[in-house]
């Protein structure tokens, strides 16, 4: 009885928040060839929070695990975070330090039997790089000047100067490599809905109903094999307790982004296993170094040294480990810097002498965007009062979240929302210390927050940045993030880092071979489900 | 018929006012739809590709005329989040809240009536007293509690039920029920008040002491008078119902209209949130004229000209 009046209580509490509250070409030949132990299912259901935007890797910026099943890139990550060959069988730069070269795997096709060949990869990267013509993604891969074609089987793409983290960005969604023909015929239409996509991935989609399902059929002719089971279908269930009783009920096979809380109860309970898997997502405050309170270096030190981190981390996020550097320990250049020690004493007199021996009071901006983030700024808000800071907690919707990030000038920011500190969750898809730190971190160089939320300007840090990113020996490349990260964590913070993520799965035992990977990506097409 | 037409047409007016206000209202309040679909740190190049795709670099006022253009030629846009036309999303949809907003005004008129009259009957014995309990507590839950309530009692321990979507008459029997018990205890109120009314009148009394059987005095004479001000209940239920029960609707995760709009105000989906808006404003008036022909039918002193 009890598990159910906690399930109860917890249900309400959340829900008591809610008040803001195709056809198209022929596809690929069939596939019979999935799992046919009649141990296994033909197919599974999945519960996912938020559906696709858009089933174009270049504007889509929901998330990728489905795009993964879908596409191919010609390179990706394996479930232990290594860059391995996938479209791409092997790959080399060349003695100039800026071509790389791919063989691409022969005899790999579209869903609807069209070669995938270098012109086809050509096509897709001459898309990426369109300066004319931008995608979502082409501002962040400038660095690629050039995509050639060599032969049918071999692509070279061309960097405008030696760019350690190369491999590392091409993992990320808008790589990966779409059918040119479709894109062709749908233009802006492309992956708007069931029939408007192809790629080259072990699944093609047969039917999407918006906000409500998406359903996957096996590629017969995917490259890699067949998929371990036939067909599986996303169910969009946007309310976290509706898909807590999904999972409990068998209604669906596998959930993701549960409450912590119910995530501890069911992980105790008979016929279901959680999957807990690191990721190179991260909670933080960061900072407006562009007000008059917060541009002060000693008043974030101050504010970093008056957190008890432990304490909000376990009674937030259940599992999760407090931070102990600008990155996530999966994501590379990573260095350990332990967790910040609350030190009141420290904060107060870092305070007297930012010249506020009697505290200060700031305006700090929420959003339930981020699971627990408002809880969160009310467990800051009440720690900050120890050492005399004053938290004018704001809670704001989404979309004006988001509109306080849209290329605001230091004083359009200030007059319009004033905050000395906003939350923010990130983690680079790259999982790479050049995309966790350079977009974001750099000074921007037209003075907005569009990447560089914070107007954060270091020059020591800035140059460090750079360097890394310019060099290719890896282990030179740590070395100078270390040395980054020691100004933005400690000497100049930039932000408060709160906790480290994990993606959490909750499943039936019944379900077998489930893997993710750091970036929140899931091996679907090696899910099988016993009956 | 006359005045059927005359409501209807009021509507005009009143549709064209309200595109006017919804328009400006959804770009009055902060947010924009572009930087919500591209998220955080989306460059402005692309914003700007993006604005120029969806019409919204042209000034407001060129915005709202090819609005009003497009809807006269019966074009009501296309979603900027989802790519597909808003008239193919309601007609998706429409069916999920038109299930949902049947079952629970049905639900709620048969339950709360028969509450109400039987509560008039016993009026001040236990029974009375009982029901107008039960009824203010169907009032004064919040839908989306009495929902997880029945969930954990129907799906969760009992395994009756399934509670996600609305794939079958099984998915629609918990949602339905929510909204039902919800409206049940206004409808109860209502009809008990009513009842009470209709009761103590000369009519009644004289039925009685002429030796007509109770039931007929009340079932054929006395409710049939105490049906105005339920109709005009289970009406303004129905419409209400129509515009979508969103909390409901979330927490069953049902793709009807009332996510469809909610969804809409916060992706600042301007075309979505327009017509929807527009939409409800035309059934629920729709079906206000309609209860107010349903009086003349009840009641034969009622005459519209």
């Amino acid at each position: 009885m009890k598990r159910y009046v906690s399930f109860l209580l917890a249900a309400f509490l959340t829900l008591g928040l809610l008040t803001a509250c195709g056809g198209g070409p022929a596809s690929g030949s069939g596939a019979d060839a999935s799992n046919t132990s009649a141990e296994y299912k033909d197919s599974f259901l999945y519960a996912i929070t938020n559906d696709q935007d858009t089933l174009d890797p270049q504007w889509n910026v929901s998330n990728d695990k489905v795009l993964r099943m879908i596409y191919s890139g010609l390179l990706k990550r394996d479930p232990d975070g290594v860059i391995v060959g996938d479209l791409a069988t092997e790959w080399k730069v060349e003695e100039d330090n800026v071509t790389w070269t791919f063989n691409l795997r022969p005899g790999v096709t579209f869903h609807d039997g069209a070669p995938c060949d270098a012109n086809a990869v050509k096509a897709n990267y001459d898309r990426l790089i369109d300066a004319d013509n931008p995608t979502r993604y082409t501002d962040q891969n400038t660095f690629i000047t050039a995509c050639n074609v060599v032969d049918d089987s071999t692509v070279q793409l061309v960097t405008d100067k030696p760019f350690g983290a190369f491999t590392a960005n091409m993992m990320n969604l808008a790589h990966l490599i779409v059918n040119p023909a479709y894109l062709d015929q749908y233009g802006a239409d492309y992956g708007k809905s069931a029939g408007a996509c192809s790629g080259t991935g072990p699944y093609k989609v047969v039917e999407w109903k918006k906000d409500e399902s998406m359903t996957f059929e096996a590629f017969g002719d995917y490259y890699g094999g067949p998929p371990a089971t036939k067909n599986f279908t996303i169910m969009v269930i946007t309310e976290p307790n509706a898909r807590v009783i999904a999972v409990e009920t068998g209604q669906v096979d596998i959930a993701d982004g549960l409450p912590a809380d119910d995530i501890d109860r069911l992980s105790g309970l008979d016929g279901f296993q959680v999957v807990k898997k690191r990721s190179v997502g991260q909670h933080m405050f960061q900072f407006n170094c562009s007000s008059p309170v917060t541009g002060d270096t000693r008043v974030r030190q101050a504010i970093s040294y008056g957190l008890d981190r432990q304490t909000i981390v376990n009674t937030l996020y259940s599992g999760d480990d407090p931070c102990t550097a600008p990155l996530n320990p999966a994501t590379f250049g990573y260095y350990n810097f332990g967790t910040i020690k609350q030190d009141q004493a420290k904060a107060k007199q870092l305070l007297t002498d930012a010249g506020y021996p009697e505290g200060v009071s700031i305006k700090v901006m929420v959003t339930p965007v981020y699971m627990k983030g408002v809880e969160m700024g009310e467990m800051i808000k009440a720690q900050l009062r120890e050492i005399g800071i004053e938290v004018k907690l704001e809670t704001v919707e989404r979309a004006v979240f988001l509109a306080s990030l849209d290329s605001h000038t230091p004083e359009s920011y200030n007059q319009t929302y004033g905050y000395d500190m906003f939350i923010m969750g990130a983690g680079p898809s790259s999982a790479d210390a050049d995309g966790g730190l350079k977009r974001v971190y750099v000074t921007d160089p037209g003075g907005t927050n569009v990447n560089n939320y914070g107007f954060y300007s270091n020059k020591e840090a800035d140059a460090l940045i750079i360097e890394a990113g310019d060099e290719t020996d890896q282990e030179k490349r740590k070395e100078l993030y270390k040395q980054a990260m020691q100004i933005l964590y400690i000497d100049d913070p930039v932000s408060v880092w709160m906790n480290d993520r994990y993606n959490t799965f909750v499943m039936s035992d019944k379900v077998d071979h489930f893997d993710a990977g750091i970036t929140g990506i899931i091996a679907f097409d090696q899910i099988s489900v016993r009956k | 018929m006359k005045y059927a037409v005359t409501r209807l047409l009021q509507l005009i007016p009143l549709l064209f006012v309200l595109t006017l206000v919804v328009f400006i209202l959804m770009r009055l309040i902060p947010g924009d739809p572009v930087t919500i679909m591209l998220g955080h740190g989306a460059p402005p190049d692309a914003v700007a590709v993006e604005r120029v795709r969806l019409g919204l670099d042209q000034p407001f006022y060129a915005q709202y005329l090819l609005f009003l253009k497009n809807l006269l030629k019966g074009d009501m846009g296309v979603s900027l989040s989802t790519g597909n036309t808003v008239a193919s999303e309601l007609v998706r949809r429409f069916p999920y809240t038109l299930t949902l907003a049947l079952g629970g005004t049905v639900v709620a008129a048969v339950l709360g009536m028969m509450a109400g009259v039987v509560a008039a009957v016993h009026h001040n014995k236990s029974i009375d007293n009982t029901i107008v309990t039960v009824s203010m507590l169907a009032i004064s839950t919040p839908s989306f509690f009495l929902a997880l309530l029945l969930m954990l009692l129907f799906t969760f321990l009992l395994g009756w039920l399934p509670s996600i979507g609305l794939t079958s008459w099984k998915h629609a029997i918990l949602p339905v029920i929510t909204l039902g018990l919800s409206g049940m205890g206004l409808v109860t109120r209502t009809t008990r008040s009513s009842m009470l009314d209709v009761l103590s009148q000369d009519y009644v009394r004289t039925s009685r002491s002429s030796g007509i059987p109770e039931k007929i005095t009340i079932y054929s004479h006395a409710l049939k008078n105490a049906l105005i001000p339920v109709i005009t209940v289970l009406g303004l239920r129905f419409g209400y119902l129509l515009a979508g029960a969103t909390l409901v609707e979330t927490v069953f995760s049902i793709p009807g209209i009332g996510r469809f709009m909610v969804d809409g105000v916060l992706k600042r989906d301007y075309p979505v949130v327009q017509s929807t808006i527009l939409v409800f404003a035309a059934s629920f008036v729709t079906i206000n004229t309609a209860v107010d022909l349903l009086y003349a039918f009840v009641d034969p002193r009622i005459k519209y000209e």
